[in-house]
């Protein structure tokens, strides 16, 4: 009935809750997620969710005091687990999610905290844990969890400049104890990325509509590439290995989606596959494919070279943007995701290892 | 309003207009990115909405490009509720496996001691203005001292200036990432640290998919430090051979077998970097081993060899072998693209099982068992053909009409390489393309050695190749002249030298140019040249044949597309104007212009070969000499490479054919048809497909195409059952009646025990002689029979007949009584496997069941007045519907008295005439009025052109007309005749039989 030499994605298991969801995570370690959503009554709400059998058994039912907005573990030790969490009024969080109380907790922005980003934890990049909000302020704050207070390092406009509202973060290029950056994504289509050892903007570009979500296809090694997705259905992959001082990046645009690309995720088990999700709650697979030659040198100048993206598979899931999606670290072609029709879903997709 | 007329309205897509939403346009544009806009139009649904002519663009666009993003479709995400039962089990199974495993994990962790080691705490820094600041990356602007600035001038120091721009060049800023070699592993739960290992693992492996090797080599030996496992030392290893660090490879391929005595891999591996360390007995004990086990891994077999040729044989000293291994060396670097996609594919297969049989929980790093690690070698990957294609230079699918400098140079090169006796690229890239079809080409491995160009023609060439592309044609061809005529001398002088492949694309350049500025007959003469050096050259039957068209002369030209396509199968040029050629053919001599120039053919051909011959250029003797010797080697190699090339064509036509018996028994004709079709354009002389297709015809009711389809069977082969049984049973639908009762005739006389056509033809006679309308219908059961019939299983036709008669009880009074009383005779011995499927066909066919009937009652016989004139008679014959209503023609012909014939018939003789005259005067053999039989052919041999149409009679007219002849010549003997044997055999020569 199928073409099963390709991958397929399957919708396992939906859920339909009475909250608005945001975003999802997988426990590391475990086949557990927590979902992150917010109340019509203004507050939050996380609940943790466990795979068993057929089922979805609902574990735990936090609520929190404020709509919470995005979270991540990618901070905390896998001994741990804590979930780091930014919620509407700019308060960053970190929750035992044992008894639903905060080991952590600051006002980070005074606005909604729209994005967060971790590293350092659950083995993942080198060097401390570290987490990075991105906020409708415009700044990006980047927080270690053994300082209270204050964050570590603060990326934001300078007075009187426009401040544009901030709507995603990555962190990259942590490969070593020392290099680490950052990548934010602005609603005006700017894209900056922040080396946090010299305190520097390293790169700048703009993809013309905002973007929705930036991420790294890995944080943890020397930056390979960076995928931002726009409003108006558009992504772009860009070869940030070798960067040209004159044409910046290489980079490649397709469209993905007949409306906004909510997310681009990629498959923590190989780095040249990634996920999009869709305004119309589709979700699309595409494939990186690398060029024979990744460098080329013209005047001893070398310029990086862009692959082409292969594209795998597609499915709608819903009628409503797909804002959440999370890929199980533990157990390839397992994710979980989230729309705004207030349903949660498990989908496995399959054939990811024959690609 | 006039805008949106002539569809140059604003609707945006400006080049888009009405005409072109058109199924004919669609059909004949081959431009995708046009089609893309036609599509986006046609969905926006802006001129209307129509679903066929969008899915019949969508189709175009799918063949002429997959992948195109305006195919993409959105699709519903597959529930697992849909999936097939065993799939579902299998994928809850793996899931709920892998939860348990989860949990079982989550009680065994210790909250052990953790943030011990972590790094101090980022001193807070705050960035204000985030935006790159100028100067930083951008190049400082240095003030430009003005021409008339003497001062400053005067200070100008230049060699400090000089420094600068020395200092300046190399800011490229060289990136070295230090990746630490070593992980900490303290503090680590075990899970911890099989994770961690598991992801350096993982990302080594990206690494290496992406060709760093260094940083692959990085996180495999952090992955290591924190857990040695055999898997990681491996790839390790592989690591360090692309690295060439062949001593390192060599201890990580120990380390291995010391934990794995077996690894082939790790075996190979070091038996690869033995053997460049030059320890080839070493090499050659790890090679045997290794192809004990895997007899037919080829990658070994291959270093096996190469190492073999390096161990020093008896009298061989060793400084030779080191000399020979140098070059061995960067030969080797010449090439890695094809090794590196064979190591790609191992990587993948040391990656996990698939997700749902998964239960490791970890991309466990398992130790590398894999039974067979190479076989991956001679499956053919994607890249590998794309690899491989830059080092085949001739590949003829380059027959495009840009001149050939590049494919020179590159042949030229393999030509040194080979002469220098040693490991080219080519050898190497091999055993990566054995599976793709076809990408040998002639100009490989010539079996002569051929000698590089001399510098000065190279570099006429490479000028005239310029004035080429620059659109000078008439330079080029002159540069082409004066380099043809200076390598003549040279081939003259240095009889030991062999030119005739450079000379060979010389003359074929010249011909380009000699295309392109319309100097026709220089440019077949140039092609001729080429194609006595290189008898299948594509190029040049290309470029002749374009030359040809171009005069009109479509007959060769047609001819020399032909060829080429038979050289080159995927020659699309000369597909296309081979179509063209087609094309214009038809147009010029009706639809049998295959038959009618088929003689032709042969005749144009023959002054080709004289012309050539008597073209050659007075005083070349030497190269004569050489040509002719060249010539003899090609032919003997053009029949290699035709054998290879039949080969690959009959593997594609089986499959085809296949195919389109799987069609068959599904009940799609369509689809058969194409397939059928698509087998007859390969073995146009294979009779199975015709009678298939026919078969395929008969299904659709096409029976006009279906008899035209078992006559071409029948000429290939005079004793195929089927295709008579079949041409019997699409006459009985075209009501020719008699056609179709000798077929039967024919068939029961080939095969006595068929009874279907004895039914078949007892039905019929039966309803020729009933003077009634009922007729009987039999129906056509037994035409199953052959379509698997390669494919061994041939269902009895009598089983078939069984299934009928079951069907029979449902059918209602109009079926008539019979073949009843027989049909149920038959049913003893049945296959109940084939049974379903005739079923299903029946189902589709009783539908048409009565509709041969009625068009019988319909065919009108005409009103034929006493007297005619020759004009009414023309007019009344060929007012004949269908044109093979034999019974109507003969009406027409009793009322005109015989020695009229001529007269009536005057200048109109077709061969058409002459074959239903034939019909005629069977059918009055058949009811015994031999004398007029054989009166109305001799007055018909006596009409005007009569002599013309009979020479354009075709095979099957002129088997008919035969036929007519010998039962004529047999009535000499049995019956009282007027005219003797004699006569009929004087007769039978005015119709040149």
């Amino acid at each position: 009935m199928f073409d099963m030499e390709k991958p397929q994605i399957i919708s396992h298991m939906e859920k339909s809750v009475n909250y608005t969801l945001y975003d999802c995570k997988w426990i590391p370690r475990s086949a557990k997620f927590v979902t992150i959503g917010s109340h019509p009554r203004g507050t939050g709400a996380l609940h943790v969710y466990e795979i068993s059998h057929r089922d979805l058994i609902q574990l735990k039912v936090y609520e929190t005091p404020t709509s919470l907005k995005c979270g991540t573990f990618a901070a905390s030790s896998l001994q741990s687990r804590h979930l780091a969490t930014g919620d509407f009024k700019g308060q960053l969080y970190v929750w035992d999610l044992e008894n639903g109380k905060p080991v952590y907790q600051c006002d980070a922005h005074p606005e909604i905290i729209n994005a967060i980003d971790g590293v350092g934890g659950m083995g993942v990049g080198e060097g401390a844990p570290e987490l990075v909000t991105g906020s409708r302020d415009g700044a990006v704050k980047v927080w270690d969890v053994r300082q209270r207070d204050a964050p570590v390092a603060c990326m934001e406009p300078e007075d009187g400049e426009d401040r544009r509202d901030c709507w995603t973060v990555a962190f990259g290029d942590a490969y070593n104890s020392e290099e680490r950056c950052v990548c934010a994504g602005y609603d005006n289509g700017d894209v900056k990325m922040f080396d946090l050892r010299n305190m520097s903007v390293k790169w700048e570009t703009n993809i013309k509509n905002g973007v929705c979500s930036v991420e790294f296809d890995r944080k943890d090694i020397s930056m390979n590439k960076l995928v931002a997705s726009s409003l108006e259905g558009k992504f772009r992959v860009f070869d940030v290995r070798t960067h040209n001082s004159k044409t910046g990046f290489a980079s490649l645009e397709e469209k993905a989606h007949k409306s906004t690309v909510w997310l681009v995720k990629h498959l923590p088990q190989n780095r040249d596959i990634f996920m999009t999700t869709g305004g119309s709650g589709s979700l699309s697979l595409w494939k990186y494919d690398y060029p024979v030659k990744r460098v080329k040198v013209e005047d001893g100048v070398k310029t990086g070279v862009a692959g082409s993206l292969q594209y795998l598979q597609n499915a709608t899931l819903s009628t409503q943007p797909v804002c959440g999606m999370d890929w199980s670290p533990d157990k390839l072609g397992l994710a979980v995701c989230v729309a705004f029709d207030q349903a949660l879903r498990v989908i496995i997709v399959t054939k990811l290892n024959r690609i | 309003m006039t805008a949106q007329m002539f569809g140059v309205d604003d609707r945006g897509d400006k080049d888009v207009t009405l005409d072109m939403l058109d199924y004919k346009y669609i059909d004949e544009c081959n431009n995708v990115k046009e089609m893309e806009r036609i599509l986006k139009v046609l969905r926006s649904a802006k001129d209307g909405y129509y679903p066929h002519l969008i899915r019949h663009c969508e189709n175009k666009l799918t063949n002429l490009d997959p992948k195109n993003k305006y195919l993409r479709k959105e699709s519903p995400a597959i529930s697992s509720r849909d999936l097939p039962s065993e799939d579902r089990d299998q994928l809850t199974n793996g899931l709920s496996d892998w939860s348990k495993e989860m949990k079982n994990e989550l009680k065994s962790e210790v909250n052990g001691v953790h943030e011990n080691n972590l790094p101090p705490i980022r001193s807070s820094k705050t960035m204000k203005g985030n935006r790159v600041k100028k100067g930083d990356v951008g190049s400082k602007k240095t003030e430009r001292i003005r021409s008339a600035d003497y001062k400053s001038w005067d200070k100008y120091n230049v060699d400090e200036e000089c420094k600068k721009v020395d200092e300046q060049n190399p800011v490229v800023h060289e990136t070295k990432t230090s990746i630490p070699h070593k992980v900490s592993a303290e503090g680590m739960t075990d899970e911890e640290r099989e994770m961690r290992a598991g992801r350096e693992k993982d990302k080594g492996n990206e690494a290496f998919k992406a060709g760093d090797f260094e940083e692959a080599l990085a996180y495999y030996s952090r992955s290591i430090s924190l857990i040695r496992t055999a898997a990681s030392i491996n790839n390790r290893a592989l690591a360090y051979l692309r690295l060439e660090r062949w001593e390192d490879a060599r201890m990580d391929c120990d380390q291995v077998l010391m934990m794995e005595e077996d690894n082939l891999k790790a075996k190979l591996r070091r038996a690869s970097s033995l053997k460049e360390m030059k320890m080839y007995q070493d090499a050659k004990l790890d090679l045997d081993f290794v192809l004990e086990k895997e007899p037919n891994n080829a990658r070994a077999k291959k270093l096996l060899a190469e190492v073999e040729e390096k161990i020093p044989k008896r009298g061989h000293r060793m400084e030779i072998s080191e000399v020979e291994e140098d070059e061995d060396e960067i030969n080797e670097e010449t090439s890695p693209a094809g090794e590196q996609i064979q190591q790609f594919q191992e990587l993948a297969s040391t990656q996990e099982p698939t997700p749902t049989e998964d239960s490791a929980s970890i991309p466990k790093s398992t130790p590398a068992q894999n039974p067979t690690p190479y076989q991956d070698l001679a499956t053919q990957d994607p890249r590998s053909t794309e690899s491989s294609s830059p080092a085949d230079p001739a590949s003829s699918s380059t027959a495009t009409s840009s001149p050939e400098p590049p494919p020179q140079k590159e042949f030229s090169s393999t030509a040194t390489n080979l002469s220098s006796n040693d490991q080219t690229t080519l050898p190497r890239c091999e055993p990566l393309t054995q599976g793709n079809i076809e990408v040998d080409a002639q100009e490989i491995e010539p079996e002569i050695p051929q000698s590089p160009l001399p510098m000065k023609i190279e570099a006429i060439k490479t000028s005239a190749g310029e004035f080429y592309r620059s659109g000078q044609y008439g330079e080029a061809s002159g540069k082409y002249t004066q380099a043809i005529t200076q390598l003549k001398m040279r081939m003259k002088k240095e009889s030991d030298c062999n030119y005739s492949h450079a000379l060979a694309v010389l003359f074929n350049n010249r011909a380009a140019c000699m295309l392109k500025s319309g100097n026709d007959k220089s440019c077949i003469q140039d092609c001729d040249s080429v194609l006595e050096l290189k008898p299948a050259d594509v190029k040049a039957l290309v470029r002749r044949g374009s030359a040809y068209e171009h005069m009109e002369k479509y007959v060769q030209a047609y001819n020399d597309f032909r060829q080429a396509q038979v050289a080159d199968w995927s020659a699309s040029q000369a597909q296309d104007g081979a179509n063209r050629v087609a094309k214009h053919l038809r147009d010029l001599h009706g639809p049998g212009w295959k038959d009618k120039l088929s003689g032709e053919f042969q005749k144009e051909l023959k002054p080709d070969v004289a012309r050539e011959q008597s073209n050659k250029v007075p005083g070349s003797k030497p190269k004569k000499k050489t040509e002719k010797k060249l010539s003899s080697t090609k032919s003997v190699k053009a029949e290699e490479m035709e054998a290879k090339r039949q080969k690959i064509r009959q593997d594609l036509f089986t499959k085809l054919k296949s195919e389109g018996n799987e069609m068959v028994r599904s009940g799609k004709y369509n689809e058969a048809v194409e397939r059928y079709t698509k087998c007859i354009n390969i073995c146009p002389e294979e009779v199975a497909s015709y009678t298939n297709r026919a078969l395929c015809f008969l299904k659709l009711k096409k029976d006009l195409s279906a008899v035209h389809d078992c006559t071409e069977a029948i000429k290939l082969d005079v004793g195929n059952v089927k295709a008579h049984f079949r041409r019997g049973q699409a006459r009985r639908n075209l009501g020719m009646m008699t056609d179709a009762e000798k077929d039967f005739v024919k068939v029961i006389e080939l095969d006595p025990k068929n009874r279907l056509a004895k039914n078949d033809l007892d039905a019929l006679r039966t309803e020729i002689k009933s003077t009634t309308k009922r007729k009987i219908e039999i129906e056509e059961v037994s035409e199953e029979d052959e379509d698997p019939e390669e494919s061994g299983k041939e269902p009895d036709p009598v089983e078939s007949s069984k299934v009928k008669a079951e069907d029979d009880v449902a059918l209602d009074e109009s079926w008539i009584q019979a073949p009843r009383d027989e049909l149920p005779t038959h049913c003893e011995d049945d296959d109940p496997g084939s049974s379903e499927v005739k079923n299903e066909e029946l189902d589709t066919e009783e539908g048409g069941k009565g509709k041969p009937q009625n068009e019988e009652s319909t065919l009108v016989l005409p009103e034929v007045p006493e007297k005619m004139t020759p004009y009414e008679f023309g007019n009344l014959w060929n007012s004949i519907q269908p044109k093979t209503h034999v019974a109507a023609y003969k009406m027409i012909l009793d009322k005109v008295s015989l020695d009229q014939i001529p007269m009536m018939v005057s200048n109109k003789t077709t061969d058409h005439m002459i074959v239903t005259f034939a019909h005629i005067a069977q059918s009055h053999i058949d009811s015994s009025e031999f004398d007029r039989a054989f009166l109305i052919l001799q007055h018909l041999a006596r009409a005007q052109r009569f002599d013309m149409a009979a020479m354009f009679l075709s095979l099957s007219d002129k088997n008919i007309v035969c036929e007519v002849f010998a039962s004529l010549a047999n009535s000499v003997e049995s019956k009282k005749v007027f005219f003797d044997l004699s006569d009929v055999n004087r007769l039978r020569a005015c119709y040149k039989i």
